[in-house]
């Protein structure tokens, strides 16, 4: 019965017709009325449910948004409860009440009444939260769905459209741990969220005719519940929420951008146009489902990346944005996934999609720095098979031992991606998505943390995988050091084998600050401008742009020294990073004022 | 086998964006074809034990990402590769002609030490070919690329060819490779491969 309170209307209301409110559509050109039917059928015990959806447009709408609402996934989907509406519908309702993807399914009492003895289970999926479990006294606002037997997603795709069988999972092991694992967490997870909301005397996302979506401050336990994962149908406003997509946002800009896209002639356009059917290929909602028609996704995809690439010529078209941009629009609007971009590229991952990658091999830098400190096996590793002798000897010339930094080793290559990216395609999605919720929640520097998360799982399979070939012991050679890097992210669909890592309190780069990633990236910058200077004396072309971004990167150049890159305690022996650090930027402020 | 007593060779693959590169190493490697793969970001790697004749190797297959920005990150992984396969699309003459491009980023990294290797990739789009076989023979020719064929990714056309190609080039194949003197003619003619390798010996 408690279960009852968790479903949002519109996935399991038998029919509803959703208009919506056009207050919340002032930002897009919109056809004056647009219904929205929502049929479902048989319903009945044991059986499958037949569902359709689609919409009706009563007068055409304008121009470039012209083909709206088309639900032409439905048609493909047959009785799977995946895509209750398009893109062009969410980006219309501004995810509210409508929504691309299919939360829970409708899950039978028995599950709930497990729950209570669940707590404290796993470390990042079930502990503690305070409240009690008290679901009768508590009125969440969102409508009571009728009962419906539990809904087993039995198709080849998930709830957000994409096709659960990867080359590392498959659909077995993907159903098994969404229907066993996951999607009862989901379940309990959205409960909490909804006590947490009504505690703070806060309406939810899914409050209906909410004119602004406004989340809890900023604590520590609600760091906790992000951290253990944002309701999937929540996520697009949280994200916007918590990116401060409000702070960004130019009223009307995006639109303006999108019209003056039509005589836009760049070089990107090209490659943006190349990469759009590449983009997911594999998701339902990026596919053409029909000869010749061009998934709305698609169109929603150029519209945003072709708008910014005007917006930000310093960037222009990067791949990898198409994957970013891809996966915002399955949770917001077009105008918000432009801002959201806008605030990826700028704040969160600076100059990684920049003309000369620069952030690239800065971000890779701190990423080597933090492996030399908080996972001291794998930086040995890597300095193995990427340096031989002589190239050590090279770095007499700077003489500073962090040749390193200048020269990325080769396998960095790979964690490019994860950064370039932000994870798509590297971890699986479900996975990507929790990544990207404490992404916004606690700024970049939780891109470090996860990293280094994932190389402590790496280091365990390189461990294991030692032990078992006896003798050989340390001989990983580059080869598999590659592929597990690459390969073993891929396999971790469940999120919690990633997250109970950096929940674990023993790894003490869990406590690395914000500040600690700005100042690790000024100093991997200063490292990499001193290469560039020598190289541009020895003449070597490239290496001015190199410059201009490492100077921008680069605050305060006289700053630093070596022992100030910022998360470099004199390591083991227990320390609190935390301390260590808050110490570390006493000096400097010290220094600062020198 | 100890794993460690095998040779491995790095091999990486060049070229513009959506040449298929992917697509060609994803046929080597699995013997499928997908009308679309997700674009590839930063590198892929991949790994594959080839046996011919009674000698083994492993390969390591390098696949990049083909946007003009991402050839600042590329230096680093073409060091020390034994291989560099650079492919265009035989109906983009663009691709084509950006083929100087990549060469030359790899003779700066490489110089003489490296074996390269042109294709000509999507053969099978016969109505929009904008590149002739001959021409691509010539700028094989012209620079000294010691392997030049046509492939269909898509219809597996050459790909097993290719590799077997690519292996007998390799230290451990060489007296197998050999075909002559050296130079020019060690290119193999490619019109007497093209209608039997299918299948070859290779039996990866
Ligand atoms: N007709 C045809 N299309 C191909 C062939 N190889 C690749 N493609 C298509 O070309 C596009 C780009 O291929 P991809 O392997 O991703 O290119 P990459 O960017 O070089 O890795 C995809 O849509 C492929 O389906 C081929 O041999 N024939
Ligand atoms: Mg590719």
């Amino acid at each position: 019965m408690g279960h009852h309170s968790l479903q949002a209307k519109h996935s399991f209301s038998n029919s509803s017709t959703v208009s919506l409110p056009a207050e919340r559509l002032s930002h897009l050109v919109v056809p004056s009325t647009l219904t929205a039917n929502y049929n479902k059928s048989a319903v009945s015990k044991g059986e499958e449910e037949e569902e359709s959806f689609h919409f009706q447009q009563n007068e055409q709408s304008n121009q470039i948004y012209s083909d709206n609402a088309t639900a032409t996934v439905a048609a493909v989907t047959g009785h799977l409860t995946i895509p209750k509406s398009t893109s062009r519908q969410k980006s219309l309702s501004s995810s509210f009440n409508l929504s691309v993807i299919d939360l829970y399914g409708s899950p039978n009492s028995q599950e709930q009444d497990q729950e209570q003895g669940e707590e404290g289970e796993g470390l990042s999926d079930d502990y503690e939260e305070e409240e009690p479990q008290q679901q009768q006294d508590r009125k969440p606002s969102i409508a009571q769905p009728q009962q419906s037997e539990p809904q087993i997603n039995k198709s080849e795709y998930d709830r957000y459209g994409f096709r659960k069988q990867t080359r590392s999972v498959t659909q077995r092991q993907y159903d098994t741990w969404f229907q066993n694992k996951y999607q009862p967490h989901a379940i309990r997870r959205k409960r909490k969220w909804i006590q947490l909301f009504s505690k703070a005397g806060l309406a939810t996302p899914d409050t209906e005719g909410l004119k602004q979506v406004r989340f809890p401050v900023k604590s520590e336990k609600l760091k906790r519940f992000v951290r253990k994962g944002i309701p999937a149908e929540w996520r697009g406003e949280a994200w916007w929420w918590f990116a401060k997509g409000n702070d960004v946002l130019q009223e009307g800009l995006y639109d303006e951008l999108v019209v003056r896209s039509g005589n836009f002639k760049g070089k990107d356009l090209e490659v943006i146009e190349r990469d759009l059917n590449r983009t997911f290929p594999d998701n339902l909602h990026f596919k053409s489902q029909e000869q010749g028609v061009e998934p709305e996704m698609i169109q929603s995809l150029r519209r945003v990346l072709v708008a910014f690439a005007l917006y930000q010529p310093s960037i222009g078209y990067c791949q990898s944005l198409n994957f970013i941009v891809g996966l915002l629009l399955l949770f917001m609007s077009e105008e918000r996934a432009f801002w959201m971009l806008v605030i990826i590229t700028g704040r969160l991952l600076p100059g990684l999609h920049e003309m000369n990658l620069e952030g690239v091999n800065v971000s890779q830098g701190v990423l080597m720095l933090g492996l030399k400190e908080y996972v001291p096996s794998m930086f040995k590793k890597i300095m193995n098979i990427s340096f031989d002798q002589e190239s050590l000897k090279d770095d007499g010339e700077n003489g500073d031992g962090y040749e390193y930094l200048r020269r990325i080793p080769p396998v960095m290559l790979t964690t490019s991606s994860w950064f370039m990216s932000v994870f798509i395609g590297s971890l699986p999605v479900e996975t990507t998505l929790r990544v990207w919720d404490c992404l916004f929640y606690e700024d970049s520097v939780f891109m470090l943390k996860i990293s280094l998360s994932l190389f402590k799982l790496i280091e365990t399979q390189i461990t294991a995988s030692a032990s078992s070939a006896a003798s050989e012991e340390s001989d990983i050679d580059e080869m598999e050091i590659f592929s597990l890097i690459q390969n073993y992210p891929k396999t971790l669909i469940d999120p919690s084998t990633l997250f109970d890592v950096i929940f674990t309190s023993r790894n003490q780069f869990n406590g690395l600050s914000q500040d600690d990633l700005v100042r690790c990236r000024q100093f991997v910058a200063e490292k990499r401008q001193t290469a560039s200077k020598k190289n541009k004396n020895k003449s070597k072309s490239g290496g001015t742009d190199d410059l201009k971004v490492s100077r921008r990167l680069l605050a305060n150049e006289d700053l630093w020294s070596d022992e100030l890159y910022g998360f470099r305690s004199k390591s083991g022996a227990g320390s609190s990073i935390v301390r260590w650090n808050k110490d570390l930027s006493e000096r400097v402020k010290r220094r600062m004022k020198r | 086998m100890s794993k460690s007593n095998l040779s491995k060779y790095k091999i990486v693959f060049l070229g513009e964006q959506n040449v298929g590169k992917t697509s060609l190493i994803t046929r080597f490697m699995y013997d499928t074809f997908d009308s679309t793969y997700a674009a590839t970001i930063g590198i892929d790697f991949l790994s594959k034990t080839m046996y011919l004749d009674d000698k083994t190797v492993r390969l390591q297959l390098w696949d990049t990402a083909g946007q003009e920005r991402f050839r600042s990150l590329i230096p680093s992984y073409i060091r020390d590769s034994h291989v560099a396969v650079i492919v265009y699309d035989v109906s983009s003459k663009k691709s084509f002609e950006l083929l100087d491009k990549w060469i030359e980023d790899v003779k700066i990294e490489r110089g003489e030490n490296v074996i390269i290797c042109i294709v000509g990739n999507k053969n099978d789009l016969t109505d929009e070919r904008q590149v002739s076989l001959q021409d691509g023979e010539a700028k094989a020719k012209a620079h000294g690329a010691k392997i030049f064929l046509e492939t269909s990714s898509k219809l597996g056309y050459n790909v097993k060819s290719l590799f077997k190609k690519i292996a007998k080039t390799l230290p451990e194949f060489e007296a197998a490779g050999k075909s002559g003197e050296e130079g020019a003619s060690e290119m193999i003619d490619i019109n007497v491969e093209n209608t039997t390798t299918q299948d070859g010996q290779c039996q990866c």
